[in-house]
């Protein structure tokens, strides 16, 4: 690769492919500058919850995880068997539509909003031609600690019968495991680097709706790929490549139209059985509603939320991934809102049923992860973000009515899915940012608040965005902007630079096992100053990024040769029209969005910590700092207290923060010199990670920061580490603001507040002054900073709070005139603040 | 250039004032409020703050210690070697002294956040007491254009109050007891500057607000509620009258500096508590607010 690369190369096949998808989806926002009823969102704010939504909400609640395997694993093989030498996209087409033909319909007591995944809320499915890991977790994924998934005997006994002596060399991820370059293969385990959750579930992070495809309504795919098989240019060599793609997609909306007519059928049958005049009428709008959509165009608001819900549940038979995104539904919806409620066919409640119903439903979707990855990821987040409010392609305020009534089913819902963003730009008013900050308020971080000006500056310089074309901003998975114009996004080559620390003080070698795993970069003990130490640990991130990316490459070559997503793909910028899955290039294949990932904050901490007490105060050797961190600081107790209270990132000191833009563009320009299969370039890092912190924290021995071996590194993407926002939150936001947001696609960063904080809505106008001060106005040429998720911290919080001490050493107690952290308060004092947190529902 | 003592600056503070703020709190106080929640703020000079709970006996600050009074044979200097030596975070000293310049450098990090209405607040402690120092940080302020809280009982000689106050956008007064025989006896000291420097504000246009803290059985008696909103419903100025239930948030801190809490078991105080007492203030009109 040439040193020309930058983070602004935009190469021509670039260029050529934005265009072309622009023109294919020329407004799939359906952003505007609406005029808002401020009387109608006046009543948005003083609606109740309606007793639908509180007894659907309570059977999401109430529901226990189950993974059904029989139900979809039984068709997806039977369909695999009987395509032996088809095509790769026929062959996942067909086991789709068999799946959409023969699962059972599911219908529940009460809903509007229908199409479910499992029999139960909350269940998961199998996923036989993806991966086989369960053959591992069978006995013991009922009882584990991490999120147990109850399985039954019967479909213990299938799985064990039917199920793994079938799959266990087809499915995807053995054939990763069997292809892997032998480097790769080998040390993967150690952790220097990790390729996300790619390996065990194909392509996701993707955009799930558009305005185009309700309008356009799944009949209009299955016509534009008949007619693309007709009159494309068949002495193209690659034309009988692409007529299985085509075909494929057109098995595949067939199928989706059977699905939809077929709860069409048992809604009416229902409705015929029921006995309650009420709930027939819904049975028979459930009916009529799926038999238009989603094959035809909505009539009303109804129908395009049901069709929108619809195209979205095919994606969780399609496969495992995660993050199909429905993004900016205030937008993409909002006409169909709007009409209804002018004509007097739509009352705020039952469009809050409507809104609640497709929010349950996202709450209801689930995946079951490997052991080790419940414990990486808290919860089973399935990534679903909605994002809220923002700007049109004028930059001019889109906030509606339909936004409003958004944030206040998410209010009334609050449940882990779906993830929900509220836009921060100048042009996005107060009252709106202040709606969003009360639910803030109620707790669980939701929702967050994503910066627009600095992202948008970084899509316009790195890929090549118009300023237009960026303003059609959308938002995937857990903080990211994405635009419709980039297919899929994906992080399957993850670097761990925390992993890479540790292996600067070994010189490359595991510290549990002796394995050496990274590069040798010298015995520590040898070096002479901090750049001794800062070029070892980029030589070390270094290879866990060649590592990382050559395990992603394996895994793209597997989706191409087997694993396709043609129902992915059809939506996906220019594949349909080039007869292209995305895995094989469609729309110039997927764009990498690699993820930074656990220990990055630990690393500048470290190199601060090493500076500042090795060879700026001279307390200490390297030879002396080395043999600390082997006895994980036992008789190191000084250097350990000298190395904990150097200066570090959070509390606004350029002695530790210096270290921040240079270690990101290392990381950054490293991953420039590997593009991505069909010639896109990696340069949409995510600086994020979720809980994995805790998990990589415990593989690790001690750091130089002062960190104890076992402990958890630090949390979030570029949130300080846990205890060391001495300075308070807005020097720990000017620290923040300081990477360079131009080249960062994402980060994720957390900050902590009491409750007591947030009491009055006074202090509500100062949250947001806050959150507008930090994404507005901060960071690299004033554009604003990127994210920041409040934490209003819980019960349970200040309860871990008193047990471990010294992770909240940053907990302040705010009270007028009064100064005092939470740990330094009297344990009585402390059970007080703690029942009135309870006492104020903030769960 | 003035220097004093500064025992807290606290960044982003949401309740000593309008707006995002920096609370820059000063130490030393002329009064003793029983109640008093930051007794570290008392003594004008730093101060040693001991965290028992944390200390392991590893018999660290006693080997550093010039006069023996880390193992209670000398008399405590607050030299601080002690606070370095000791790895467990069981030494603390409250107080360090700042320049006015440094002071401002260190508020102006956080102008972006200010807006408007956000801006400093200055409170102790009684700010008032090193008045030369306040004085500069509050002049170095506007002349950032940074608006300006003063935090304080208006404990001060008047002639020294009246060179003040011109730099100050707005006051928050703590008027803890109107009946100066309670107040000498509480607090130590007596209320004649304090309700002349009140007097003075509102006959002279410069904008403040009333705190008053409720200590029950110390000054919520019909006769000082009385008598306080007799005087308040003198002043002629648009201000607020803000009720500080009580709370024992600051008990913690007493023995880490030597000193006994004086409030005993006493619990923090409800809001609602506090409600009667507030009709008292609505029923005369006042504009009062329970925090």
């Amino acid at each position: 690769m040439s040193d020309k690369i930058t983070m602004f190369t935009v190469t021509d096949a670039e260029y050529e492919n934005l265009n072309r998808c622009m023109e294919e989806l020329p407004d799939p926002i359906g952003a505007r500058n609406w005029d808002p009823d401020y009387k109608v969102i006046d009543q948005i704010k003083n609606l109740e919850k309606t007793k639908r939504l509180i007894t659907l909400r309570n059977r999401v609640l109430d529901s226990k995880q189950q993974l059904y395997i029989k139900e979809r694993a039984k068709l997806v093989t039977e369909s695999y068997q009987a395509t032996e030498g088809e095509d790769a996209n026929i062959r996942q087409a067909k086991a789709l539509a068999h799946v959409l033909e023969n699962y059972p319909v599911i219908i529940r007591d009460d809903e509007i909003i229908v199409g479910s995944v499992t029999p139960t809320p909350r269940g998961c499915l199998w996923f036989p031609e993806v991966c086989d890991w369960l053959i591992n977790e069978i006995d013991t994924i009922s009882t584990r600690e991490y999120n147990p998934t109850y399985v039954t005997e019967e479909d213990k006994e299938y799985y064990l019968k039917e199920v793994h002596p079938y799959w266990k060399d087809r499915c995807s991820s053995a054939r990763i495991q069997k292809q892997l370059p032998d480097e790769v293969r080998e040390k993967q385990k150690y952790g220097l680097w990790s390729c996300g959750i790619s390996q065990e579930q194909p392509i996701g992070h993707i955009l799930s709706l558009d305005k185009h495809r309700l309008e356009r309504g799944i009949k209009w795919y299955k016509e534009q790929a008949q007619n693309l098989i007709d009159t494309s240019d068949k002495a193209d060599p690659k034309y009988v490549d692409k007529i299985q793609f085509w075909k494929a997609v057109i098995i595949i909306c067939d199928a989706v139209h059977t699905f939809a007519l077929r709860y069409a059928d048992e809604a009416k049958k229902m409705a015929q059985e029921t006995k309650d005049e009420k709930r027939k009428e819904e049975l028979l709008r459930v009916s009529a509603a799926l038999e238009k959509v989603p094959w035809n165009a909505p009539d009303n608001f109804y129908e395009a939320v049901q069709s929108a819900w619809f195209m979205q549940l095919i994606y969780y038979y399609e496969s495992n991934a995660v993050a199909e995104s429905p993004g900016r539904v205030d937008q993409k919806l909002y006409n169909y809102f709007k009409k209804d409620l002018e004509n007097g066919k739509l009352s705020l409640e039952e469009a809050e049923d409507i809104v609640s119903g497709y929010w349950l439903k996202l709450a209801e979707t689930n995946k079951v992860y490997t052991e080790g990855e419940s414990r990486y990821r808290t919860g089973n987040p399935m990534f679903q973000n909605i994002s809220l409010g923002g700007t049109d392609v004028n930059g001019e305020s889109a906030v509606n009515e339909l936004s409003y009534l958004c944030l206040k089913v998410e209010e009334f819902v609050h449940l882990d899915q779906p993830n929900v963003a509220v836009w921060v730009d100048d042009k996005v008013p107060d009252d709106y940012l202040e709606t969003a900050a009360k639910v803030v308020r109620t707790g669980g971080g939701k929702p967050m608040f994503l910066g627009v000006k600095s992202r948008l500056d970084h899509f316009m310089k790195t890929n090549g965005l118009s300023e237009k074309a960026a303003r059609t901003y959308d938002s995937v998975c857990c903080s990211f902007m994405w635009h419709p114009y980039l297919p899929n996004m994906d992080h399957a080559a993850d670097v761990n630079p925390g992993i890479a620390l540790e292996y600067v003080f070994t010189n490359g070698k595991d510290r549990k096992t002796g394995v050496q795993v990274g590069p040798q970069t010298g015995d520590p003990r040898d070096f002479k100053d901090i750049n001794d130490v800062y070029n070892a640990l980029v030589k070390q991130v270094q290879y866990g990024i060649q590592m990382a990316v050559m395990h992603a490459n394996t895994i793209y070559k597997i989706w191409q040769d087997f694993l396709r997503m043609p129902y992915t793909s059809m939506f996906q910028g220019t594949a349909l029209k080039d007869g292209l899955d995305v895995t094989c290039g469609g729309s110039l294949g997927h764009t990498a969005a690699e993820g930074v990932s656990v220990g990055l904050v630990n690393c500048i901490d470290s190199l601060s910590a090493v500076e500042k007490v090795v060879f700026d105060s001279k307390q200490a050797t390297m030879s002396e700092l080395v043999d600390a961190l082997d006895h994980d600081f036992q008789g190191y107790e000084k250097l350990q207290d000298a190395l904990i209270h150097a200066p570090k990132y959070g509390t606004d000191d350029d002695y530790a923060d210096k270290w921040l833009v240079d270690f990101e563009h290392v990381i950054n320009h490293e991953y420039l010199k590997y593009p991505m299969r069909f010639g896109r370039l990696r340069k949409n890092p995510v600086y994020i990670h979720l809980s994995a912190g805790v998990l990589y924290g415990s593989m690790m021995g001690a750091t130089p920061d002062g960190r104890n071996a076992g402990k958890p590194l630090a949390e979030g993407g570029i949130s300080p580490m846990q205890g060391l926002e001495l300075k308070g939150p807005s020097a720990s936001m000017r620290s923040a603001a300081k990477w360079d947001y131009t080249e960062i696609n994402s980060v994720v960063y957390n900050q902590k507040f009491h409750p007591r904080v947030l009491e009055k809505d006074d202090d509500i106008k100062k949250l947001t002054r806050l959150v507008r001060t930090y994404l507005c106005d901060m960071g690299v040429d004033e554009l604003g900073a990127n994210h920041v998720q409040i934490n209003v911290v819980s019960a349970e919080t200040l309860r871990d709070a008193q047990e471990h001490p010294e992770n909240y050493r940053d907990l302040i107690i705010r009270v007028a005139g009064y100064t005092a952290f939470f740990t330094e308060i009297s344990r009585d004092l402390q059970d007080d603040l703690i029942a009135r947190v309870e006492f104020d529902g903030i769960n | 250039m003035k220097s004093g003592i500064v025992f807290d600056i606290q960044n982003l503070s949401f309740h000593d004032g309008p707006g995002l703020r920096t609370t820059v709190f000063l130490k030393g106080c002329p009064l003793r409020c029983p109640w008093c929640s930051n007794p570290e703020s008392q003594d004008p000079r730093p101060q040693l703050m001991l965290y028992p709970e944390r200390c392991v006996n590893c018999g660290e600050c006693v080997k550093v210690c010039p006069t023996g009074a880390a193992e209670g044979k000398g008399i405590c200097t607050n030299c601080g070697r002690c606070v370095d030596a000791c790895l467990h975070g069981a030494r603390k000293i409250a107080g360090r002294e700042m320049t006015s310049e440094e002071v401002i450098k260190e508020v102006l990090k956080d102008k972006v956040f200010y807006g408007a209405d956000g801006g400093v607040t200055v409170s102790g402690g009684e700010a008032l007491m090193q008045p030369e120092f306040l004085l500069e940080i509050l002049h170095g302020c506007k002349e950032e254009g940074i608006h300006t809280v003063l935090d304080s009982t208006a404990f001060c000689k008047p002639e020294i109050f009246r060179k003040i106050i011109p730099y100050v956008d707005l006051a928050y007064v703590d008027m803890k007891c109107i009946i100066p025989e309670i107040h000498e006896k509480l607090m130590a000291v007596k209320n004649d500057w304090i309700l002349e420097n009140i007097k003075y504000m509102d006959q002279n246009g410069h904008a403040f607000n009333i705190r008053m803290p409720i200590i029950p059985g110390y000054n919520d008696s019909d006769e000082i509620i009385d008598e306080t909103i007799r005087f308040l419903k003198e002043l002629k100025s648009d201000f607020k009258t803000w009720l500080l239930p009580f709370h024992a948030y600051g008990k913690s801190k007493y023995p880490r500096i030597g000193m006994e809490w004086p409030m005993g078991d006493m619990k923090n105080m409800d809001r609602s508590e506090a409600e009667p007492l507030a009709d008292k203030f609505r029923e005369a009109n006042l504009n009062v607010e329970i925090q």
